[in-house]
């Protein structure tokens, strides 16, 4: 069963997304506080890493850039409301896969989640 | 034989003869004085009696029954006056009738039962019967030849709004008459032979030929049995002379308030502009050769538009072929096929599973461009302009319809999350909670299905690109096959491509590919 990690300081993302990929027959975890979220995927490995940019304490690209020191073969998407914010740039130069605009993009997930999705 | 003896006419004699010829009279004349008065009064006498006589005899006239005939002038109607028998007088019989009508030459034409009503009528009822036509002339029948009749209601004028509800949408009133391949558009008329006419005197009256121009089908109908019916969709439009269904709709005005919206079958051409909040839909192409303005267009094939379309936030232009546009505002555009943009695209959302390419000095500013085998453009983004975001390498239709299931999803998830909670607090009345449950997750579960079978339709084209032939700005947000790129520099002549190997959007000098081409 493939993992999936969702940190995101917006409780409902977080439940809506457990509901509908969990019936998808994917193990999701999710945490609201960012810095919970990045020593749980630090601790463990996940499938794909969803992370919103914009959070209290440590924001997504943060998170991200810390994962992925850890962690360079982690596949991380990054939920913005908008593609442009620097945040989000500055996250996908640190090495995420792609933005998910909110509350998240479906096509995208269940893409990276495919075998052959995109090369990542 | 012994000669007559000669009287002696003298004058002399004459003259002297007259004289004792008077001198008598003078005497007579005395005489005839003294017995005058009673003579007089005798016979004035004698001549009231008579008078009063015959005035006693008039009361009690008898007359028979009789009628009297007029003709009018053409000689096409006779009419009787039937008036009825005095006392024991004869009544009007049909003989007499018949000799009347012999004596006045009528042969033709006769109503004999109408005669013998009247004159039934009148001797019965003993009352004057006027005004009865008693003859009728025969007109001639021209001849009329064989022709096409075109349906009326195809030649009638539209039918005028119901102003009196109050609720006239105009844009829904059209000039076009619109017929369906197979529709009846004439239906042939045999010849109607002649006949030779005849007044109430028996004497013939000559027929013609009506003169009929005669209309002929024209292209795009067929022959079905004795009619004429259209040989396709398109616009029924006749002549003096013919008549013909035209699969393209050339409207010569704007799109406005004369014409309405625009709903036709084949090609349409419009030579104005199509007015703001006014509908073209069309199952061919459609040429508009001035400014489409905040209008609904749907094509069926091409769309083509000499100068722009201007949305204003609400223009909607969904296209099954190729668009071509010289520029596009504020307005979406879907194409299933290659978009093709002169100048510019300013603040718009564009759509094509094929690819996006802008003339030599095609600008995109704003807005959101999905175009599946990429773009092609000259300037991309500005220095302060607003964002421009570019999607390429995936099939923006399965897009949108994954994400209205997420919307859906989303839905349903909150809506069990709320079961759920509810549920936690309750104390009695799980049961019917607990089923609630299950239907949302039954719901949410058959959502999930279709996403994942849709998400193997998601066609990719790995080698989208995006070519800028002049400037591309920072900020611009590139995405080819769900793997984003955001431009962090003014970056000249480049194309974005997808490195497959590396796993990202990779930017390239033009130059250079230019060359290795």
């Amino acid at each position: 069963m493939k993992k999936i990690l969702v940190i995101d300081d917006e409780a409902m993302i977080v439940d809506v997304m457990k509901v509908i990929l969990e019936d998808m027959g994917y193990q999701v975890t999710g945490f609201q506080n960012s810095q919970e979220g990045e020593t749980d995927a630090l601790e463990n490995d996940y499938d794909l890493i969803l992370i919103d940019v914009r959070m209290p304490g440590k924001n997504g690209a943060e998170v991200t850039e810390s994962i992925l020191k850890a962690k360079p073969e982690s596949k991380i998407l990054i939920i913005t409301a908008h593609p442009t914010d620097p945040l989000a740039k500055r996250a996908l130069d640190a090495g995420a896969k792609t933005l998910l605009k909110k509350p998240f993009e479906m096509a995208k997930i269940l893409d990276f989640l495919k075998d052959e999705g995109p090369k990542a | 034989m012994p000669m007559k003896k000669s009287v002696d006419y003298s004058l002399q004699d004459f003259i002297s003869k007259s004289e004792e010829l008077l001198d008598n009279v003078g005497d007579v004349e005395e005489l005839v004085g003294e017995v005058h008065t009673e003579v007089e009064e005798k016979i004035n006498s004698e001549i009231r009696r008579r008078s009063i006589e015959s005035i006693e005899k008039s009361v009690d006239l008898q007359i028979k029954g009789y009628a009297e005939v007029s003709i009018s002038e053409d000689e096409m109607k006779a009419t009787a006056d039937f008036y009825p028998p005095t006392g024991e007088m004869e009544p009007i019989e049909l003989d007499y009738i018949k000799e009347l009508l012999d004596s006045k030459g009528i042969t033709t034409g006769i109503d004999w039962d109408g005669i013998k009503e009247a004159i039934f009528k009148c001797n019965t009822e003993r009352i004057q019967v006027t005004d009865v036509v008693i003859a009728r002339g025969v007109k001639a029948v021209d001849e009329v030849p064989e022709h096409l009749i075109i349906e009326d209601h195809l030649t009638k004028e539209s039918s005028s709004p119901d102003y009196e509800s109050g609720r006239v949408d105009f844009k829904e009133i059209s000039p076009f008459v619109l017929v369906k391949e197979g529709q009846v558009l004439a239906r042939n008329t045999p010849k109607e032979p002649s006949k030779i006419g005849s007044t109430i005197r028996g004497k013939a009256i000559a027929y013609t030929t009506v003169k009929i121009t005669p209309i002929k089908p024209g292209k795009n109908t067929r022959v079905e049995g004795d009619c004429i019916v259209a040989g396709c969709d398109g616009r029924f439009e006749h002549k003096k002379s013919s008549f013909w269904v035209n699969e393209v709709l050339v409207v010569s005005s704007d799109i406005d308030y004369k014409t309405g919206h625009i709903n036709f079958p084949g090609d349409v051409i419009i030579k104005g502009e199509i007015k703001d909040g006014f509908r073209v839909h069309s199952g061919g192409t459609v040429y508009c050769v001035k400014t489409m303005d905040a209008s609904e267009v749907i094509s069926q094939k091409d769309l083509i538009v000499k100068q722009g379309i201007i949305g204003r936030n609400k223009g909607r232009v969904k296209v099954a072929g190729r668009a071509e546009a010289k520029f596009v505002e504020n307005c979406y555009l879907e194409a299933k096929s290659e978009i093709f943009v002169e100048n510019g695209i300013l603040n718009s959302a564009i759509h094509t599973l094929k690819r996006l390419e802008l003339g030599k000095k095609g600008i995109i500013i704003g807005g959101k461009i999905y175009a599946q085998d990429g773009v092609t453009a000259t300037q991309i983004g500005s220095a302060l302009g607003p964002r421009t975001e570019i999607y390429c390498g995936i099939d923006y239709s399965v897009e949108q319809k994954l994400e209205w299931i997420r919307d859906k999803n989303i839905e349903l998830a909150l809506k069990q999350k709320q079961v759920e909670r509810k549920l936690k607090a309750a104390s009695e009345g799980k049961e019917k909670l607990i089923e609630v449950q299950e239907k949302l997750k039954q719901a949410i579960h058959r959502m999930n299905e279709a996403a994942k079978s849709l998400i193997f339709q998601l066609d990719k084209n790995e080698e989208a690109d995006v070519i800028v032939k002049g400037s591309i700005f920072p900020g611009v947000y590139i995405e080819i096959c769900h793997l984003s790129h955001v431009v962090s520099r003014e970056m000249k002549r480049v194309r974005f491509r997808l490195d497959k190997n590396k796993g990202r959007v990779v930017a390239e000098p033009l130059g250079s590919l230019e060359k290795a081409v």
